[in-house]
């Protein structure tokens, strides 16, 4: 049975990092941390987020901000 | 669970009903076992058969029990759900305490949604839990340990739409066994000593009422809390004889129990149990092991002065609205 091919015009795969980021600001307590970030939150800071993280970090917890 | 599951917390500012699907701390935990406590309906008839026939679902709610080395942002907001909101005030060196006293007017079993997501599978199954206010919370502490809490909610209903967030996980430090001490007071509180021990810990309990079954809804009506208790647990190695005696007299003498656990950073934990009656305190006799702690259990009531359990948490964290 032949494998399906991969369409080369085909858009990116959701999962696939687009390498571009958006600025958001943590306003939370220091000592917190996120998966894929590689740092340690400072309260107040603002950060280049990768805009795969953007939406479900705003989403999913009170101290990150646009 | 596994490292990339997760669990968050958020309290509900409007109480039951006020479903957060924006979490406010991401709780490592060792695990979370959920459980639904499930009625069912059955009724065996005759029907001519050997053979069994349906039945039916009643009222249900959730257990949540959540394992793990508490971190000194997010514990308050674990103990909002069982000690209610905290006093919040400014402490030296740019800290914060933040003190639960339940006995204070209005300070009850905070409603929280919390969410459980387990990561392995794919799709991750995830679980948005809600109107879950804390019943059981253990604090225990022992050598070459962790602090570790055992905080087990229940929950009324669960949200399964809502996607899993990304977590921002709560990585302040946990509190080590060398940073913790054991004091005891006789005199009411007023001045504490230090008692080397091989162990601490409490099991409080808000006694929740899930009996709670009303005609024409499967939701429970409320899930009020009931008569709180509190267990105090301590193992000194020395003055083993005094605890032993202690435990042995006609009535009960009241001591108050403080552990303090000091981080290098200035975060403190910090629990006292301010009127203490020693139920258990046993001296096995065996042949095969050195008699080298009384493991001291105690029975907290409220103070003359109205005080059960006090909780101060200091830590980075302005404050837990």
């Amino acid at each position: 049975m032949a494998r399906p091919r991969k369409n080369p015009e085909a858009e990116p795969e959701s999962d696939e990092p687009s390498g571009k980021t958006v600025k958001l600001t943590y306003t939370g307590p220091p000592g917190q941390t996120v998966a894929g970030l590689g740092f340690v939150l400072e309260e107040g800071e603002s950060y280049d987020v990768p805009e795969e993280l953007a939406e479900g970090l705003v989403a999913g917890s009170a101290f990150w901000e646009k | 669970m596994s490292r990339i599951d997760f669990v968050g917390l958020a309290r509900q500012d409007a109480g039951r009903g006020d479903k957060q699907t924006t979490m406010e701390y991401f709780v490592p935990v060792e695990s979370t076992n959920v459980t639904l406590n499930r009625e069912t309906l059955e009724i065996q008839e005759t029907t001519g058969t050997r053979f069994p026939i349906g039945i039916d679902y009643g009222t249900r709610y959730f257990e949540l029990p959540l394992t793990g080395a508490p971190r000194p942002a997010s514990l308050p907001r674990i103990l909002s759900g069982f000690l209610g909101q905290p006093a919040s005030a400014t402490a030296t060196g740019g800290k914060h305490a933040h003190t639960f006293d339940p006995t204070l007017s209005g300070k009850i079993p905070e409603w929280h949604s919390i969410f459980a997501v387990r990561n392995d599978p794919a799709p991750p199954i995830v679980d948005l839990f809600y109107d879950c206010r804390g019943n059981e919370l253990q604090l225990n502490i022992a050598p070459n340990d962790y602090l570790r809490f055992d905080a087990t909610f229940l929950g009324l209903h669960i949200d399964d739409t809502t996607p899993a967030p990304v977590p921002t996980t709560d990585m302040t430090r946990k509190t080590k066994f060398s940073e913790a001490t054991i004091e005891i007071s006789e005199d009411g509180g007023t001045t504490f000593g230090p008692v080397v021990s091989a162990g601490w810990g409490f099991t409080y309990n808000n006694n929740l009422d899930t009996d709670e079954a009303v005609l024409g809804s499967r939701e429970l009506y409320a899930l009020p809390e009931g008569n709180a208790d509190l267990e105090v647990r301590f193992s000194p190695r020395e003055n083993m004889l005094d605890y032993y005696r202690q435990n042995l007299l006609a009535d009960p003498t009241q001591i108050a129990v403080k552990m303090t656990a000091t981080h290098a950073d200035g975060d403190i934990i910090q629990v006292v149990a301010h009127n203490v009656e020693i139920t258990d305190a046993p001296a096995a006799i065996s042949g095969a092991d050195v008699l080298k702690m009384i493991e001291v259990t105690g029975r907290a009531s409220l103070s003359p002065a109205g005080k059960f359990i006090t909780v101060v948490v200091t830590n980075s964290v302005a404050a837990y609205t």
